[in-house]
């Protein structure tokens, strides 16, 4: 059964906020219902993913809608939560047990949080007692990059700053004000090759999707539609990332269920967690062969307008900021605009095909803990 | 290297003591060898992840003291109580498994010590309540 995206809507992203957990995920929500040109009452089952809330979140969310009774799935799968609320949503749809679904993500990562990496392990564990960090494992990734196939420093600021550049239209995003490239390569070291500025920021934020059956998007008459032509959910693989990721494997099971390939693809939005998150997913979306992405950036391929996919053309996560249960649905949001061609000043042109790639980590031993891969189309 | 169920872990001050053992003088990271598929892993796993056998099937495996660098990173922003800069690094030890960890490097940067050989040492880590907690690094050969 073919599902869509009827509503996308966010509250901005932003540093600490004043405002309850529950009052930014039920703003993106009426956001987002809005914008889908329904009512709070036609919402069937709500799915919230969360990472650093407390239990219950989409209690709260709803709470503040003034919705209650409905079917509510909380959901966590690290930074991918949000777009594996989505898939759930599309799931109950999909199942038939309801026509239109509300989604929400949201976190307060930088109410939470102070600046500086986040401890996902303690020091019992293996990884937590050799001292790691979530930017030292981008920073292997990156460096076993440039020792084997010639890319530098600057390529990942290059990528910093194309995102941070494009945040800088993005009403919504946190970080307006776009750097220099010099300014990025001056920044402090946080794990080499990454400077301060190729890593993404906690944020705090919301965003919400409304979905809807095929058979309700007919009697709705709803405009612009966009259809997902494929959504794929996998959990941890066993592995470490720098030789592989569940990414490549979940892109090609999307590829084939939406019988389309990268060259198909326009618009991107995936997960620049840290800049090498971008570059990185280059070579494992299938957008230029193993080993070749620095090539890829360095024509220009990934900005709006290149001859490639414009990818994070919202500004990503580097420029967004990252709360992380809200990362997934922005995501969506994004790919969402750029399809309906109201994307402003960073619409990508002949948007027709868009992608959003969400990956969750924590658990060292594992690839990815959770990788989501999304097609739409309008 | 084979494995036998008489090894002499070194226990006192290790961050887990399943970790390090002393094998003729010479210390090496403990593993786990499953019996049923084979896989080599560490630290030692409490059932097969690849074939499901349980974990009587999973013997300690005694692995190699030295490997090659595959990638490294310099630490300059740590979460404590750990002190940057330090070098973390991947670690493929010959027919086994890859091992996250510190090296002792001070003065080279990443660039400069992947691919090198490195060997296990016994070090502190970290310090806990006025303690040195000793663990595994992986020594870089000039």
């Amino acid at each position: 059964m073919k599902v869509a995206v009827l509503g996308a809507g966010q509250v901005p992203f932003t540093g600490p906020s004043p405002l309850a957990m529950g009052a930014l995920g039920a703003s993106a929500a009426r956001a987002a219902i809005l914008d889908a040109g329904l009512e709070v009452k036609d919402m069937q089952m709500a799915s919230v993913g969360s990472v650093y809330e407390h239990p219950s979140a989409g209690q709260r969310v709803l709470l503040h809608l003034g919705l209650n009774g409905i079917p509510l799935v909380n959901l966590e799968n690290a930074c991918a939560s949000g777009s594996a609320a989505a898939i759930e949503a599309m799931r109950w749809i999909q199942a038939g047990v309801v026509d239109v679904a509300l989604v929400v993500g949201v976190d307060k990562m930088a109410s939470h949080y102070s600046s500086g990496p986040i401890a996902l392990v303690n020091e019992t564990d293996v990884f937590g007692a050799q001292g790691f960090t979530v930017p030292a494992y981008f920073g292997l990734i990156a460096e076993k990059h440039m020792a084997d196939f010639g890319s530098t420093r600057e390529d990942f600021a290059t990528i910093a700053h194309k995102n941070r550049g494009y945040a800088a239209h993005n009403p919504d995003a946190r970080f307006r004000q776009a750097p220099s490239l010099e300014e990025i390569l001056a920044s402090p070291i946080i794990a080499s090759p990454l400077g301060k500025f190729d890593c993404c920021a906690n944020g705090d934020g919301a965003a919400a999707l409304v979905l809807a059956s095929e058979a309700f998007v007919a009697r709705s008459g709803a405009r612009q539609p966009v259809w997902i032509r494929a959504a794929e959910l996998g959990g941890g693989v066993l592995g470490d990332r720098l030789f592989d990721d569940p990414m490549t494997l979940l892109a090609n099971q999307a590829y084939e269920a939406a019988g389309l390939g990268p060259q198909d693809i326009q618009v991107v939005e995936c997960h620049d967690n840290f800049s090498v998150g971008e570059f990185e997913a280059y070579e494992r979306l299938g957008f230029c062969p193993h080993g070749e992405a620095h090539l890829y950036l360095r024509a220009g391929k990934s900005r709006i307008g290149g001859a490639g996919a414009a990818f994070n053309p919202s500004g990503g996560l580097l420029g967004r900021s990252h709360p992380a249960g809200a990362t997934g649905c922005v995501q969506i949001q994004s790919i969402v605009r750029q399809l309906r061609g109201q994307a402003g000043p960073l619409q990508h042109m002949d948007a027709r095909v868009g992608l959003v790639q969400t990956s969750g980590g924590g658990v060292m031993e594992l690839q990815s803990n959770a990788t989501t891969v999304m097609i739409f189309s309008l | 290297m084979s494995g036998n169920d008489s090894i002499e872990y070194i226990s006192e001050g290790v961050f887990r003591p399943d970790t390090l053992a002393r094998i003729d003088g010479q210390v090496h990271l403990v593993g786990s060898r499953c019996a049923a598929c084979g896989d080599l892993r560490f630290p030692r796993a409490l059932g097969c992840p690849v074939c499901h056998a349980p974990a009587d099937a999973l013997k300690p495996a005694i692995l190699p003291r030295a490997g090659h660098v595959v990638t490294a990173t310099r630490v300059e922003r740590a979460i404590a109580p750990f002190k940057p800069p330090y070098l973390l690094a991947y670690v493929q030890l010959p027919d086994g498994p890859r091992v996250f960890c510190q090296l002792v490097a001070p003065s080279l940067e990443p660039r400069d010590v992947i691919g090198k050989a490195c060997h296990l040492v016994v070090e502190r880590l970290y310090e806990k309540s006025g303690e040195d907690v000793l663990g595994y690094k992986l020594e870089v050969l000039a």
